[in-house]
């Protein structure tokens, strides 16, 4: 039975998601703080994570930001009444796997989760099996791979920072190219920017 | 055949005159007692002191079904209102309202009403065009299958000093009449466009872009 | 949860309230509390404000007769939509545009004035009018009187 969690500091949000996801047959665990649900996280992942932008301490794009460098494995849906096409990109480009606008209906709820279920492998779980295939010197799977990732999440950094993992060796200009990408499309990847330095380019 | 009129204050009293002066009968419904008594002084025309989107008041009327109804008041909610009521009432097919919200003429024309206008979007368009090009005014809102502009000919333009039948014009566009000073020419194949021409240019909607290019250049 | 009759049979409801005064912002509670999923829309911040405490669901500030507000309050997906605004041919005209345009599926409306009903029922709208409500109880009331005396 897939788990999911709702994060959102309003009450009505969180009975909402919980009561059409209990229908559905999900385990539902609810919070109102980013701070919080991480913390469950630790102890327990869940499949599928609703959560909204605006929260009271840490905010939904930190909190889909620390997911990431965890490598967690869950999709994330944002919920949010912020709408406008920057915020919407922004979350995007994080990786996550759907975006729905408040109010919002049940129906919504499930098919949007439905669909983030069903898809591929999350973002993380790809990006740390091409990294091992990095590791284990299997440039020519590890590129295919990457390839299907710039296909399926063409506006996410992620992609260009392993394709410069996989070219390191034996193209390392290419592989240049694809960090400063990277970077130019998400700036706090530290270790993109650690990788181009150790490439002795700038 | 009668023409009803529901509220609206000045349009109401010029459109009055205009359809009087054409020798149509005129009928005018007003919540305002005080503009009901003016219009009855001024024009041989029925006026009735009531509110147009009464169902009692609007049967009283005795219409037929090629009869004009026009709704004017300042709110949408009624002019849909009294139009429905009337297209019930008497199978009135030629209803016409006012609609002060853009957005409500899609609503309008599918629940039937034969013409919506709505001046916000009459103004919108006009300034709009005016701010574009002073070389293009677009006549008539365009539809979705036909546009109308009048375009002004420059030192610019391509086809300054061509014959219509060699100026190469996308055979979606015509030029229906060429405006020279104060004639009208009917263009032929042989026509020559000269500078100072005002053209009305009718043209398949989706082409607009490629039709005035060639009249008028690129931007 | 009480299956509303008239509708696809669901466990919960997406159901758009326009217009927040005592009759809207009493019928918001009620269905919030029996699990549906409620938005209320009124012009007025303060009428948003004083839904009661026990209100779960959304709330839009904005002019339900305007296409953008009711496109906000996603009424292309409610299952129900409920008109209860002071005026009577404001709600005909957004009650129409929630069955025509948006096709919701089941559209109530309240006006006062009892004339209008019959010409928009035929529209697929249903209209409640107090008024007529009133003359039945009334009647009720003096009947049950008239028979004990």
């Amino acid at each position: 039975m897939p788990i999911v969690y709702a994060v959102d500091d309003e009450m009505n949000v969180r009975r909402l998601i919980r009561q059409t996801m209990e229908s559905e047959g999900y385990e539902v665990d609810t919070f109102a703080t980013a701070e919080e649900a991480l913390e469950a996280i630790q102890t327990r992942q869940p499949d599928v994570v609703f959560c909204d932008i605006t929260l009271p301490a840490m905010d939904g794009i930190e909190f889909i930001k620390t997911v990431n460098e965890k490598a967690y494995d869950f999709r994330i849906i944002v919920i949010s009444s912020v709408t406008s096409v920057e915020a919407v990109r922004s979350a995007f480009r994080l990786g996550i796997c759907d975006f729905i606008t408040k109010p919002f209906t049940p129906q919504e709820l499930k098919d949007s989760i439905e669909q983030c279920l069903k898809s591929e492998e999350s973002l993380q779980k790809r990006s740390r099996e091409i990294r091992k295939l990095v590791d284990q010197k299997k440039y020519h799977r590890a590129a295919q791979l990457t390839r299907k990732l710039f296909f399926d999440y063409p506006e996410s950094a992620f992609p260009h920072f392993l394709m410069g993992l996989v070219e390191k060796r034996d193209h390392p200009k290419t592989a240049a190219k694809h960090f400063r990408a990277a970077i130019a499309i998400d700036d706090t990847l530290k270790e993109a920017e650690a990788e181009l330095k150790s490439l002795g380019v700038e | 055949m009668k023409v009803v009129m529901v509220g609206g204050r000045n349009i109401a009293y010029h459109l009055t005159r205009a359809f009087l002066n054409k020798g149509h009968s005129v009928i005018i419904v007003n919540r305002d007692e005080a503009f009901c008594a003016d219009m009855a002084k001024k024009f041989r025309a029925t006026v009735v002191h009531g509110d147009g989107s009464d169902r009692h008041v609007i049967e009283q009327l005795e219409l037929a079904r090629d009869d004009l109804f026009v709704a004017l008041t300042m709110h949408d909610s009624d002019n849909l209102v009294s139009c429905l009521l009337a297209k019930q009432a008497f199978a009135i097919e030629n209803t016409a309202a006012l609609v002060n919200d853009p957005d409500n003429k899609e609503v309008f024309r599918r629940m039937g009403i034969h013409t919506v206008v709505s001046p916000t979007e009459i103004l919108a368009t006009a300034i709009e065009d005016s701010m574009l090009r002073e070389e293009i005014v677009n006549i008539f809102p365009t539809s979705d299958k036909v546009a109308i502009f009048r375009v002004q000919i420059t030192k610019e333009s391509p086809v300054l000093g061509k014959r219509i039948r060699e100026a190469e014009i996308p055979e979606e566009g015509v030029i229906g009449a060429i405006m020279r000073g104060t004639d009208v020419v009917i263009p032929r194949g042989d026509t020559m466009i000269e500078e100072q021409d005002v053209l009305i240019v009718l043209m398949n909607a989706k082409a607009q872009t490629r039709v005035l290019e060639r009249l008028i250049g690129e931007e | 949860m009480a299956i509303i009759k008239g509708t696809v049979k669901k466990k919960e409801y997406y159901i758009v309230i326009i217009g927040c005064g005592r009759l809207g912002s009493r019928i918001a509670s009620l269905l919030s509390s029996q699990g549906h999923s409620v938005v209320v829309v009124d012009r007025d911040e303060d009428a948003l404000q004083a839904l009661s405490y026990e209100f779960s669901g959304f709330t839009i500030l904005g002019e339900a007769t305007e296409l953008d507000t009711l496109k906000n309050a996603k009424l292309d997906k409610a299952d129900i939509a409920l008109v209860l605004s002071p005026d009577d041919n404001t709600n005909i005209m957004i009650a129409l545009v929630a069955k025509e345009y948006f096709s919701t599926p089941r559209v109530i409306a309240r006006a006062y004035d009892p004339s209008n009903l019959e010409v928009f029922s035929q529209f697929g709208i249903e209209i409640i009018c107090p008024t007529l409500l009133a003359v039945e109880s009334i009647k009720e009331a003096l009947e049950i009187a008239g028979d004990e005396s």
